[in-house]
């Protein structure tokens, strides 16, 4: 019965919503008429990124907005203050190992989801990315708007170059070539004190302790920190990996074995790798290795009987690579391998 | 809603000799202004305010062209584009659900629940972490897992002597649990910053919708939504089943694909633009249904309800929480998620009494 009531009301409605179509399209059309890439006053000099994008950049950029760790971090290390970042990825706030360097710096949004209004308001002069930031040209598109977007390196790509990549982009080649220059001579001192411990096996897991342990393959920076070392891997974890970290079934828990294993907790290590709030530090990691303890094999790794399992800082040693970072993996292999460490 | 039904009565205009005949049911039309309204509100809002601090002044001037420096940037590439992209894709998943609701004759037969937008989703995900291609081709990847998937549900679907709605439900929900999976399954194989951003824009997020956003949108709606109404003549015999709607002269089967071509369409574009975000699609005929007591599909008012919601949803997602902005399909779920709980709780309610 009700079914004859009559009711057209949506072709009657259909005027007002052609008319907020028709504004739209004339706000469009106006707003397409005036673009302004924001002012830069003298002192530039022209860049081409890693995308092959060709940018007008300051000489000596101030006001840097980091969008990755690993621009963060070197910005960081070559003194440059950077003004805003997001959390690290899988992390909710940012990377630990930078917190302290990094001092009260402003968060702009989650990795991969800045929020560029925020970023506009804070009128940088430059904005780093990389492929761990976003691979959404859209939001690239907009940042770059407000002030010249650097794509510095590709996900994957060698560390140090991205480290040389970024101190040019920010203007500080000196600051850069001094650091490389110290990471090269420190590289050599801790080799010559590896003594017995000189091309050892080395693994670095990453595990929450809970669900599936992942390893690192040799992609990524702490990797080619061993390899700078002379150190060797365990033979499960060389060669590239299909990702960021390899999965490894409880039932293949000796892959995760070698002379000695370096052991990080990041994110819940679930399926999916969505953002966890997970803290990546030391103790979260000594933690994980406590419920390590309960699976059935860990136990009877050889690196865990002979005591050599090094609960490391997870955001630092799983890091796609920073020069901050890869201090702390020195620090780490210095005081354990090369500190006279004997087993 | 409070109980007091407003009466009013319809009426028919007729024009040149019953060439053009339109009912008019007043109740619609005013819940449709208030609609409007409301979405006008929202906008003000959105284009009004923000984390670049402009005060009114500055906005309306930089509206007519004169504003501060950087402002006409912030208000013409980001806030307004991302209203409007806000507006269409939720009139398009609104008029979307609408239609396969209809057609399903049943509320969850929206294609959110019946796979259609999962599908989306699959096709998008291979594009960001198999194939690593851009915006263009994660939308292109989207429109073509949509489709795909609709293509065989409503195939699996059929049988001798016309498909029913029930079984376009059913089918559907195997799809999206089975789409669902290979979703995850895609996430796991990937590394975690392309897990990441994946994950993203599986939530549903408006953060830097440009015009390239809503152009596309924009054209699928002037061309889908009038395609909509046409067909939405014989959606209203098909509401009644197939045999009343043959009988009245409507040929099912062909006025039923042409019905599911827009809905998937429509459902896909928008999936394309910002993600799948959740409940729209659901939420929005519902609630326009209710609240203009009609008893047709009611593709407008849903399109108005779908693009309010989705607006309304993400300006809230931007400053409920300023320091961490959510993604919208998160707001979503819980704004249209609560007022359809208290208005089929309503309705319960005042039934029992």
């Amino acid at each position: 019965m009700l079914l004859h009531r009559p009711n057209r009301s949506s072709a009657a409605l259909s005027r007002p919503f052609l008319l907020l179509l028709a504004l739209a399209a004339v706000l469009g059309l106006a707003a397409c008429g005036s673009s302004d890439a924001g002012g830069v006053e003298g002192g530039t000099r022209s860049y081409t990124d890693a995308r092959g994008t060709k940018l007008e950049l300051p000489a000596r950029p101030q006001r840097i907005v980091a969008l990755s760790e690993p621009t963060l971090d070197a910005a960081v290390a070559l003194g440059a203050k950077p003004i805003a970042t997001t959390a690290g990825r899988g992390q909710g706030t940012i990377a630990a190992y930078l917190q302290q360097r990094a001092g009260n710096i402003t968060s702009v949004g989650i990795l991969g989801q800045p929020n560029i209004e925020r970023i506009a308001a804070l009128r940088p002069d430059v904005i780093l990315i990389d492929g761990t930031a976003t691979p959404d040209d859209s939001i690239v598109d907009k940042l770059s708007k407000f002030a010249p977007t650097v794509f510095v390196s590709k996900n994957g790509a060698d560390w140090k170059q991205a480290f040389v990549q970024t101190a040019d982009v920010l203007g500080r080649q000196d600051e850069g070539k001094k650091l490389t220059q110290a990471y090269d001579d420190r590289i050599a001192s801790i080799r010559a004190k590896l003594g017995k411990n000189a091309g050892a096996e080395i693994s670095i897991v990453r595990w929450g302790g809970i669900g599936l342990p992942a390893v690192l393959k040799s992609e990524l920076a702490a990797p080619r920190v061993l390899n700078d070392l002379g150190l060797t891997r365990p033979s499960f974890q060389r060669g590239r990996g299909p990702g960021h970290t390899v999965p490894v079934s409880l039932e293949r828990i000796d892959a995760l074995d070698g002379d000695w294993i370096f052991f990080g907790a990041l994110g819940s290590g679930g399926a999916g790798g969505g953002v966890s709030e997970t803290p990546a530090d030391v103790a979260s990691a000594k933690k994980a290795i406590g419920y390590a303890k309960d699976t059935p094999g860990f136990t009877d790794l050889k690196a865990y009987k002979a005591g050599h399992v090094v609960p490391v800082d997870g955001s630092a040693w799983t890091s796609a690579g920073g020069y901050l970072a890869e201090q702390l993996v020195l620090d780490d292999i210095e005081r354990t391998l090369a500190g006279g460490a004997a087993r | 809603m409070s109980g007091r039904r407003v009466e009013l009565r319809g009426g028919v205009i007729r024009l040149r000799g019953d060439r053009i005949s339109l009912r008019v049911d007043p109740r619609s039309m005013v819940v449709g202004g208030i609609l409007l309204v409301l979405a006008a509100v929202v906008g003000v809002f959105a284009i009004g305010t923000g984390d670049f601090e402009l005060s009114v002044g500055e906005v309306l001037d930089t509206i007519v062209g004169n504003g501060p420096p950087g402002a006409d940037v912030i208000i013409s590439e980001l806030r307004l584009p991302r209203l409007l992209d806000a507006l269409f894709c939720g009139a398009a998943l609104g008029v979307a659900g609408a239609i396969f609701q209809s057609l399903t004759r049943n509320p969850l037969g929206s294609p959110d629940v019946i796979g259609f937008t999962q599908g989306a989703a699959v096709g998008a995900v291979l594009q960001i972490a198999v194939f690593g291609g851009g915006t263009l081709a994660i939308a292109g990847g989207a429109v073509f897992g949509g489709f795909a998937v609709a293509a065989a549900v409503m195939l699996l679907a059929q049988r001798a002597g016309g498909t029913q709605g029930y079984r376009i439900v059913l089918i559907g929900i195997g799809f999206s649990t089975l789409l669902a999976s290979t979703t995850a399954f895609l996430l796991t194989k990937v590394s975690l910053e392309t897990s990441q951003s994946a994950r993203l824009w599986l939530v549903g997020s408006l953060n830097g919708r440009g015009w390239e956003h809503v152009v596309p949108v924009g054209i699928a709606l002037a061309v889908l939504v009038p395609c909509a109404l046409v067909a939405g003549r014989s959606l209203r015999m098909l509401e009644m089943g197939d045999d009343t709607a043959a009988a009245l002269g409507v040929s099912t089967e062909r006025s039923r694909l042409a019905l599911v071509a827009v809905g998937v369409a429509l459902a896909a574009v928008a999936t394309a633009s910002t993600g799948p975000v959740a409940f729209v699609a659901l939420a929005a005929p519902q609630l326009a249904r209710r609240l203009t007591g009609a008893t047709g599909p009611g593709l407008i008012p849903s399109a108005l309800m779908g693009g309010l919601l989705l607006a309304a949803s993400d300006l809230a997602a931007q400053r409920v929480f300023p320091s961490t902005p959510l993604p919208v399909g998160v707001m979503t779920g819980a704004v249209g998620g609560v007022y359809l709980m208290w208005l089929l709780f309503n309705e319960w309610h005042q039934r029992r009494r």
